[in-house]
């Protein structure tokens, strides 16, 4: 077992397999292993989890996190996803941020479906900014409150985040209760409420090619994305300049994604991005027409 | 291609390889109780820190605050790996922005003079991790030491600009 106090938990949906083979590998890095299956049974037996529950329909990845993290006994948590696999550094990782205290670490992954002369990496997006903030190396790194905004303009992936338990509690931060985009409120919100945040450069998760997965999805389900930013944009409207400086541009760019890369269209979509944009003029006037 | 292992037994990095090493002023001398040594220019003005975190060398924080001649990472090697056909290098690493090392191997004569054969490739490093690799040829060196009382593997480091270099890993090679 690793010096810190961890819990994982991972919702799942369907791959026993992978969700057997996830949590294989995850004996003896955490305390707690926590399943939440998403109204369908994933467990195979092959492992043996120190907890399983089952949602009594599918709900969403946002709910069963959010029952995952109320059943959470240990200090900190590591929310996964059943279909990825821990990077070879996160034993590591686990070790350094034993004895400290942090509300969120954020450290780095790697990509299956990304190559980089020929080993797996992360988007470039994602590696300017981790450069741009000047944490692109280091085995542990305070990140001083000016930097939170630039790094909380990463992708939102809950696997890239270690939280401590406690402080998601007091500060009543959840995932959203949607289908897809529910890790919105936390990497925000998140970033935006801690006190102590530490950054690693080391590898702790890796992304497989799925299939089925949530992020692929296309189409109107993507409606959820506005009411997963909604109350992010309401609190962020009222933080200080620079959260609202790098939130406009994160969530206009999020939209376009949907749009361009998820066939995000139909009238349920428009209908919900009108009222959205009515509500934050600020997101609106970053949207090109 | 053979790893050297019976000349490098023990490893002469295995403390920092396995163990942490906290926060640490970079003073000259060696670093960590491994083999591996600070040389910095002693009228350098300058402010750097290292330390060791867990399956890495080393970490260092550097920062120019006037003239400085140099900043060196040293680990001795067998004298008697020049009397192989090559003697190679790898090492994987990072900075925070872009920076430039040298490598060279150094050979302490007899005559208690010292001369330093630079590998051909220049080791630039930004914020992604690389994997340097080079190799010296002796037969291809014009006035190779042949008869050299020690070796050394010598990194030079830059020191006129701040930055942050993260040294992964470290290994000799030779054939």
């Amino acid at each position: 077992m690793t010096g810190l106090d961890i819990a994982l938990v991972v919702a799942a949906r369907g791959d026993g397999s992978a969700l057997d083979g996830l949590l294989r590998t995850a004996r003896g890095l955490f305390a707690q292993m926590i399943v939440v299956e998403d109204g369908v049974s994933c467990l195979t037996g092959a492992a043996r989890p120190d907890l399983t529950l089952r949602l009594p329909w599918r709900g969403g990845a946002g709910r069963a996190r959010n029952l995952g993290l109320a059943l959470v006994d240990c200090d900190y948590v590591l929310f996964f996803d059943a279909d990825d696999r821990f990077g070879p550094d996160l034993p590591a990782l686990l070790d350094d941020l034993a004895g400290r205290r942090f509300d969120i670490c954020a450290f780095r992954h790697a990509d299956a479906r990304l190559a980089r002369r020929g080993f797996w990496a992360e988007d470039v997006g994602a590696r300017a900014i981790w450069a741009e903030a000047g944490l692109a190396i280091g085995a542990l790194t305070p990140v001083a409150a000016r930097l939170r905004p630039q790094l909380a303009c990463l992708p939102a992936y809950p696997w890239t985040r270690i939280y401590r338990t406690a402080f998601l509690r007091e500060k009543r931060i959840g995932f959203a209760p949607t289908w897809v985009h529910n890790d919105i409120p936390p990497h925000w919100l998140g970033l935006l409420h801690a006190q102590e945040v530490l950054a690693s450069d080391r590898i702790g998760a890796l992304r497989q090619r799925g299939q089925d997965r949530l992020s692929d999805r296309r189409g109107a389900i993507r409606a959820d994305l506005f009411a997963a930013l909604d109350p992010v944009a309401r609190v962020i409207a009222r933080a200080a300049a620079p959260w609202q400086a790098r939130f406009a541009p994160w969530a206009a760019d999020l939209i376009h994604w949907a749009e361009e890369e998820r066939a995000a269209s139909g009238p349920i979509w428009q209908a919900e991005k009108r009222r959205f944009v009515e509500r934050h003029p600020d997101i609106a006037t970053r949207l090109v027409a | 291609m053979i790893w050297p292992r019976d000349r490098f037994c023990p490893d002469p990095l295995a403390g920092l390889r396995g163990g942490t090493y906290a926060q640490t002023p970079l003073i000259a001398g060696a670093i960590g109780g491994s083999d591996l040594s600070w040389q910095p220019d002693p009228k350098g003005d300058f402010r750097a820190h290292w330390h060791s975190p867990q399956g890495r060398l080393l970490e260092l924080d550097y920062a120019c605050l006037g003239a400085v001649g140099w900043l060196g990472l040293h680990l001795p090697v067998p004298p008697d790996l020049g009397a192989g056909r090559w003697f190679g290098v790898a090492l994987r690493h990072a900075a925070d922005r872009p920076i430039t090392l040298r490598l060279c191997l150094r050979a302490h004569l007899p005559c208690a003079g010292r001369e330093d054969v630079f590998f051909l490739r220049m080791g630039m490093v930004g914020p992604e991790q690389v994997d340097h690799i080079d190799v010296i040829d002796p037969a291809r060196i014009i006035d190779w030491p042949a008869q050299a009382q020690a070796r050394e593997l010598v990194l030079f480091l830059p020191v006129t600009q701040d930055y942050r270099w993260a040294l992964h890993d470290l290994r000799l090679l030779a054939a």
